[in-house]
This record gives structure tokens, C-alpha cells and sequence, in this order.
């Protein structure tokens, strides 16, 4: 069993010589959980305004709804407007490949992005190692998140977030 | 190589009386300023890429970014690097690696040396291996080394596991990873050192150790009172460069553990990497660096003044 993006979810499935099968997070106390994250589109507002108007232009037929199957169907990656899950080509492949839905409708429980912004990196790895600690045995959970929350903390008001 | 210590005396004075009196041209002899045109390159260079980043560094270690300018923080950084408990290890786990290290390359590149000097047919096949090492690049000897630590695939856990021992997740497991870090080290730099011994045990004078056989003293008593004193200058030179050698150890860490898990495997060197140039820490990296400075500076001074009058020249 791996916890894994589903970005990996579509070069799983065409080189496992198995079934792979695909589920939710475990639910804990609080119920299920999941996080997401991704590339954005971001549009500059010192650009000028033709070059604004085509980067938006640009979106839009990126994120057109079989744009965006496609993408998903191709990368794993779960697409992101319910309009994609109702057309072609990802309504067939859906319906062929229901592990490609589990993604989606986890999307109900997920929690908000974590932000690229405010030392976000930084903040990954000391999230990853309070993980290590728990799984290596070093701390208890409360512990290491803890502790994981007072850096994360510093690293914000280091890098100018108000609290 | 311990040769390079001796030292050149009482050579100047009796050439100088004759190159007086060789014909220079006039420029030549102004002295002062056309020495330093000579000078110059070597001193471009040194000041550009050795002076100025040291007093950079040591601005930097004064100063932490604020948005895009940095502001003076005084001492601050230096009381965040011996406060912080991940710091505080990665100070624990370089002084133990270096202290490690040192008398590792001291007393396990002699007696290896002592081991490839003995008179035996193919001699030349047994020091092979610990001197290819040597020519291999630590990143290189790092990936090999990835593939014996695997926990599910690797040549380690398949011994243990075909000898019925338990397995170990040598890299996952704190207590392991860094000794396995300094294994893979040692592996590659041991026969460095010996080779520096093996240079000098075999410059040793024959006599010697033959009356010392004649007079039938043991092994332990040859290394202790005859071979140890000769090759002093030798262990001068080894301990200068294994302290040097392991504090600049980083390609391992890249390799094998990006200093995980859970920070126990971070090397000053790394944390200096880390934070500078992946969280933009500049002041952290710089305090850090002039720590490393500072103490690299202690010890060569400590070593040279104590460590020189007490080795023993031809």
C-alpha cells in the first residue's frame, strides 16, 4: 500500500502487472481528510493589458472541461471542475477506470491548499520531519506536531505573515 | 609527503651576495612595486574568492533578511544556531563525526598502512582496493553505497537475512543513519590516510626496527616507542587533513539522506546549504559558517603550536 499523489495514479495502473485499487485517506476522529495542491495560473497586474487579456484567454482553454480530462486522464491528476467529469473523454474513462474517481470525491473532505507563499517549502520539511519522528519512534504525535507547529510559526512571522 | 614539513633553512643569505652582482635592469631593482606586479594575479584571485567571501560571511552572520533588505541583527543569529535543539544536533552530529574521523584516520590509516607494508607475495593485490577508493567520486560511492543500505533489496540486508540475523532500515533508523553516513565515509577515505602512512613507513630506517628485532621487543613496543615517534610528522599531517577532510563531507548526505530522518543525519556543511540557499537563512548559513571558520582556525593554530614541537623531524 502506498500513500501517493494521484498525479502518480496513471503511471501506476499501466505498469503494474497487478489490479491497483484505489481509496480514501483512513478517517480519524475528525472525520476524513485530504489535501490538496497543484500548479496555478497567475496573471501579473503590472503586465499590460493585451498580454493580460491573452494569459486569460490562455486559461480558459486550459481549463476547458476536456482540456482538462484529457490532462487528467493522461497525468492521474484529478481534474478539477465538476464540468470535466460530464463530458467526454473523461466521462468514458471514468465509467472504464472508476480508481480515477476516488480523487474526486475525496474532494469533499479536503482541506484548504497549503500555501506556496510565507516559507511554504520550508514549512513541508518540518512537517515531514515531525512525520519522521512518529514514524522512526521518536516522539509522540502530539509531540512532534508540537513541536512542528512552533517552527512552522517562526518561519511565518520570519517571513512577514501576520499571525 | 611528509617531507613537505621540512624545513628550508640557512639557504638565502649565501646567494644573495651573488645575484647582486648578476646585471639587473634598473626596473628590477626599484623593488617594492614590481614585486607586487607579480603579486597581483595571485592577489586578485585570493582577495576575490578567499578574503571578500570571508568578510561577507562575516557580515552576513551579523545581519538577517527582512523582506528584501537585510537588517543588523547582532548577535542573534549566533544564539539561534546554540539554542535551537535541530541546530544544537546538527553541532552534535558534525563534532561527533569529526572527533570520529580523526582518530579513525590517525590509528585506522596506520595500522592498515602497517598491514599493506608487510612483506607479502602480491602485496600489490590486497592495497588495491582501499587505494581505488580514493580515485572515486564521493557522490558516486554514495549511490553504490544506497543500494547496500536498501532495506528490502540491498546486499546488507540480504546477508543478515540469508545468515537468519534480524534486518535493519539502516537509513530510516536514527540511531543508524548516521553511522551509516560515516561508514560509507570511511570506506572511501581510509586508504588516503593509509596512504600517507604507507609512504612513511616505508622511508623508515631499516636499522632501527631490525635492532629492535635483534633485540627482541614485541610488535606493540615497535609501533609504540619506534614506529609511532618516526612517523609523527606523518600523523601531524593526516590529522590536519582528516578534521579538514570530514568537516567538508556534504555529497553523502545528498545521496543517501538529505539529513533525514528527523534532522539526524545533518552535517554543518548541509544545514549551511539548507538553510542559505533553499530557505534564503543567509544570516543563519553565515553565522554558521564563521562558526565552522572559527573553530577550523582554533584547531589549526592549536596545532601548529602544540602538535609541531612535538613532532619529531629527521
Amino acid at each position: 500500500m502506498i500513500y501517493h499523489s494521484t498525479g502518480s495514479l496513471s503511471t501506476l495502473l499501466a505498469n503494474s502487472p497487478f489490479e491497483v485499487g484505489t481509496a480514501f485517506m483512513p478517517a480519524g476522529e475528525a472525520g476524513y481528510g485530504a489535501n490538496v495542491g497543484g500548479g496555478n495560473y497567475y496573471i501579473m497586474k503590472d503586465i499590460a493589458p493585451e498580454r493580460q487579456d491573452a494569459a486569460w484567454e490562455f486559461i480558459r482553454w486550459m481549463v476547458r472541461p476536456e482540456q482538462i480530462g484529457q490532462w487528467g486522464i493522461d497525468s492521474g491528476y484529478v481534474a478539477p471542475r465538476n464540468a470535466a467529469w460530464e463530458v467526454d473523454p473523461l466521462m468514458s474513462y471514468a465509467a472504464e477506470v472508476p480508481q480515477a474517481s476516488t480523487a474526486r470525491f475525496q474532494l469533499e473532505y479536503a482541506v484548504k491548499e497549503f500555501p506556496a507563499t510565507y516559507g511554504g517549502q520550508e514549512i513541508q520539511v518540518i512537517t515531514t520531519q515531525a512525520i519522521e519522528a512518529v514514524n522512526t519512534g521518536e516522539q509522540s504525535p502530539a509531540d512532534a506536531l508540537a513541536v512542528a507547529q512552533e517552527r512552522a510559526n517562526e518561519v511565518l512571522i520570519q517571513n512577514g505573515c501576520e499571525l | 609527503m611528509p617531507n613537505q614539513f621540512h624545513r628550508q633553512n640557512g639557504g638565502g643569505e649565501a646567494t644573495s651576495s651573488s645575484a647582486r652582482s648578476l646585471a639587473m635592469p634598473s626596473f628590477m631593482r626599484t623593488g617594492g612595486a614590481v614585486a607586487y606586479l607579480f603579486l597581483l594575479p595571485s592577489l586578485v584571485f585570493l582577495a576575490v574568492f578567499t578574503l571578500w567571501p570571508i568578510v561577507s560571511v562575516i557580515w552576513g552572520s551579523f545581519h538577517a533578511r527582512r523582506g528584501r533588505s537585510q537588517i543588523f541583527v547582532g548577535l542573534d543569529n549566533f544564539e539561534r544556531i546554540f539554542s535551537d535543539p535541530f541546530s544544537q544536533q546538527v553541532i552534535l552530529n558534525t563534532v561527533g563525526y569529526v572527533t570520529l574521523s580523526l582518530l579513525l584516520s590517525v590509528f585506522g590509516g596506520l595500522l592498515l598502512a602497517i598491514l599493506m607494508n608487510q612483506g607479502l607475495k602480491n602485496i600489490g593485490f590486497f592495497r588495491f582496493p582501499f587505494l581505488a577508493t580514493i580515485a572515486m567520486p564521493m557522490v558516486s560511492v554514495a549511490s553504490i553505497w544506497l543500494f547496500m543500505y536498501s532495506p528490502r533489496v540491498g546486499l546488507l540486508n540480504d546477508i543478515l537475512g540469508g545468515l537468519g540475523l534480524p534486518r535493519s532500515n539502516w537509513l530510516s533508523d536514527p540511531d543508524l543513519a548516521l553511522p551509516g553516513l560515516f561508514v560509507v565515509y570511511l570506506w572511501k577515505q581510509l586508504g588516503y590516510f593509509a596512504l600517507f602512512y604507507l609512504a612513511a613507513l616505508q622511508s623508515l630506517p631499516d636499522d632501527v626496527l631490525e635492532a629492535a628485532t635483534l633485540d627482541g621487543v614485541t610488535f606493540w613496543q615497535k609501533l609504540r616507542h619506534i614506529i609511532w615517534p618516526l612517523v609523527s610528522p606523518t600523523t601531524y599531517f593526516v590529522s590536519t587533513i582528516g578534521v579538514l577532510n570530514s568537516l567538508q563531507q556534504v555529497d553523502h548526505v545528498f545521496v543517501l539522506t538529505q539529513g533525514g530522518p528527523n534532522n539526524a543525519t545533518s552535517l554543518a556543511l548541509y544545514y549551511v546549504y539548507e538553510q542559505g540557499f533553499k530557505w534564503f537563512k543567509t544570516g543563519i548559513a553565515s553565522a554558521m559558517t564563521v562558526v565552522l571558520l572559527s573553530v577550523l582556525l582554533t584547531m589549526a593554530i592549536l596545532q601548529f603550536v602544540y602538535l609541531e614541537r612535538r613532532v619529531h623531524y629527521e
